[in-house]
């Protein structure tokens, strides 16, 4: 029991950490990245790779986030050209080729065709072991806590102006002085670099490495987190994400009908979401604030 | 239609300093339309120029090239002598020129401050480090940029709302803090795109008093898009007059008032 309660807040942190920097670039900047799957699986690859290789783990973390914030870099060039629901498509798109390019290029690599990466180690830092659940705990708080002092500091600076601008008016943003476009490749990359860290987690804590852990589902999964309670909020990334994984295990303990349990957690999971969402709206309704984030 | 004769300039003993920006041979096509269709013109250093024209004469798409948010297909715009035609927005808004829009285009989602705050150039906590550390140095231009701010919503007479949301302002108070946010950037030329536009007479009377100082106290350029010929008579040295992309006519607003082909495609009998 002991050991389910820290795996559960052990994933927790791990998808804190991807939906935060997702709420970066969705509720702050207004760019719908929907690539995000793309990034935390080139993260869990990276580290994988460089675990085998015997790299470090505090450089391995690093470089796994840098690896996919250069992919990000990359992929801007391409998705920067267009905005919005455009936007949103080509990111998506990328996030497909990128899961079926591991399927099959691992399948090219492998006698026993995708096997996926089996027995990625836990790490050993500073001379302390993160093998056991509650020290791996620690250390996916630690980052998870690091990320959230990162970018709530980063919203509110003059930077958090400027990208907050851009969701709300990009030309105009133009016109008064800024390079929207390196603004924008800078929040890419940032989303990037995060969701590449908690790859390297998510690769480190469950040890295997499949593209079926990075379909669109975890996307639906990251959206839903951050829309949840506030797209534009860091701390509420957090909360939502400590829903969607904690609320399905909490109904585990409702005792509910054997028979139509899945269902029946289904359609409980549904009706919550939907009515956070509307208390959500009508609080929003009255302060006389827009709702959409993105244009 | 570029070689009609200046007919202003002469005997005129307001600033004519020198020309702050010169239009040469502007066109800008989109598909077989030609908004604006080979345009010359120059606006002196330190004037209120006017530029009217019958809707569809290509105001406001010169308005959008001058600022960078169009690229001419053929033509200079020399600014403080440098070809500025083809730059991006934020380059030619970080040499000085600034502009408004016909429809208020705020921040909405920012509070009134914010909305103010943005506009100064050369943040240094603009950058993703500086802005995650804070160092003293971004702390303290912070400050300074605050001040500064501060008093244009004073000069614009909303400091009573600077912790409102811009998109609950009433339109009258939006073009107050359009102009205010313009401000910020250190202008050396504003480009006015009709901005009495559905404002209440009591709010016109201040926005033209807030336009008198800009131009008289601050020494900015001013170019102007109005259609009240009125609001025009008063404030403008100097008027062009465009129709179908081209310049048709310019001089002062009496000068104007008696050109035959500037009353016929604008003015009316």
């Amino acid at each position: 029991m002991y050991d389910y309660l820290v795996h559960i807040l052990i994933l927790i942190c791990i998808y804190s950490v991807l939906t935060m920097s997702f709420s970066l670039a969705l509720g702050y900047t207004g760019l719908p990245v929907f690539s995000q799957p793309a990034f935390f699986a080139i993260g869990a690859y990276a580290a994988a790779f460089m675990s085998a290789a015997g790299v470090p783990f505090w450089l391995e973390i690093f470089l796994s986030g840098a690896v996919a914030a250069c992919v990000a870099f990359v992929m801007s060039f391409a998705a920067l050209q267009l905005r919005g629901d455009y936007f949103a498509i080509v990111t998506l798109g990328f996030s497909e080729i990128t899961r079926l390019a591991l399927l099959n290029e691992s399948a090219r690599y492998s006698a026993a065709g995708d096997v996926g990466i089996v027995g990625v180690a836990r790490p050993t830092f500073a001379g302390l072991d993160f093998n056991s659940l509650p020290h791996f705990l620690i250390l996916a708080f630690g980052i998870m806590l690091l990320t959230f002092v990162v970018l709530r500091r980063l919203v509110h600076s003059p930077y958090g102006r400027v990208i907050r601008a851009i969701r709300d008016d990009e030309d105009v943003t133009d016109v008064i002085g800024k390079d929207t476009r390196q603004f924008k490749v800078e929040v890419l990359m940032l989303v990037g670099f995060f969701a590449g860290i908690a790859g390297s987690l998510w690769a480190h804590y469950i040890q295997f490495v499949h593209p079926t852990q990075f379909t669109p589902d975890l996307l639906v999964f990251i959206l839903a987190s951050v829309v949840l309670f506030n797209e534009a909020s860091i701390g509420g990334a957090i909360l939502g994400s400590a829903f969607m994984v904690a609320f399905p295990e909490l109904m585990r303990f409702l005792g509910l009908p054997e028979s139509s349990v899945g269902a029946l957690r289904l359609l409980i999971m549904g009706l919550t979401v939907v009515v956070i969402i509307l208390l959500r709206e009508h609080r929003r309704g009255r302060n006389g604030r827009r709702t959409v984030a993105s244009e | 239609m570029a070689d009609v004769p200046l007919q202003a300039s002469e005997g005129r003993t307001m600033a004519s300093i020198g020309t702050i920006l010169d239009v040469r041979g502007l066109s800008v096509h989109f598909g077989g339309i030609r908004a604006v269709n080979g345009l010359s013109c120059t606006i002196k250093e330190g004037t209120i120029t006017g530029l009217i024209g019958p809707n569809g004469s290509g105001k406001t798409t010169f308005i959008n090239t001058i600022t960078g948010m169009y690229a001419p297909n053929a033509g200079q715009i020399v600014f403080r002598g440098e070809n500025i035609a083809g730059m991006k927005p934020y380059q030619i808004a970080r040499r000085g020129i600034g502009r408004t829009f016909q429809i208020t285009r705020l921040f909405p989602q920012m509070t009134v401050l914010d909305n103010l705050l943005i506009a100064q150039m050369h943040q240094k906590g603009e950058s993703v480090w500086l802005g995650v550390i804070k160092p003293a140095s971004v702390r303290s231009q912070e400050s300074e940029i605050l001040e500064k701010a501060l008093g244009f919503l004073e000069f614009v007479g909303l400091t009573r709302l600077k912790d409102e949301l811009a998109g609950n302002l009433s339109y009258g108070q939006q073009k107050l803090l359009e102009i205010a946010r313009i401000m910020m950037i250190d202008p050396s030329v504003i480009l006015l795109d009709e901005p009495f536009a559905g404002v209440n007479p009591t709010n016109i009377e201040r926005l033209l008093n807030l336009i008198v100082q800009l131009n008289a106290e601050r020494g900015i350029t001013i170019v102007l898009v109005e259609h009240m010929m009125k609001i025009m008579m008063r404030l403008a040295q100097t008027i062009i007059v465009m129709k179908a992309g081209a310049l048709i006519a310019e001089g002062t607003p009496a000068e104007i008032q008696q050109n035959e082909a500037a009353i016929e495609a604008y003015l009316g009998a």
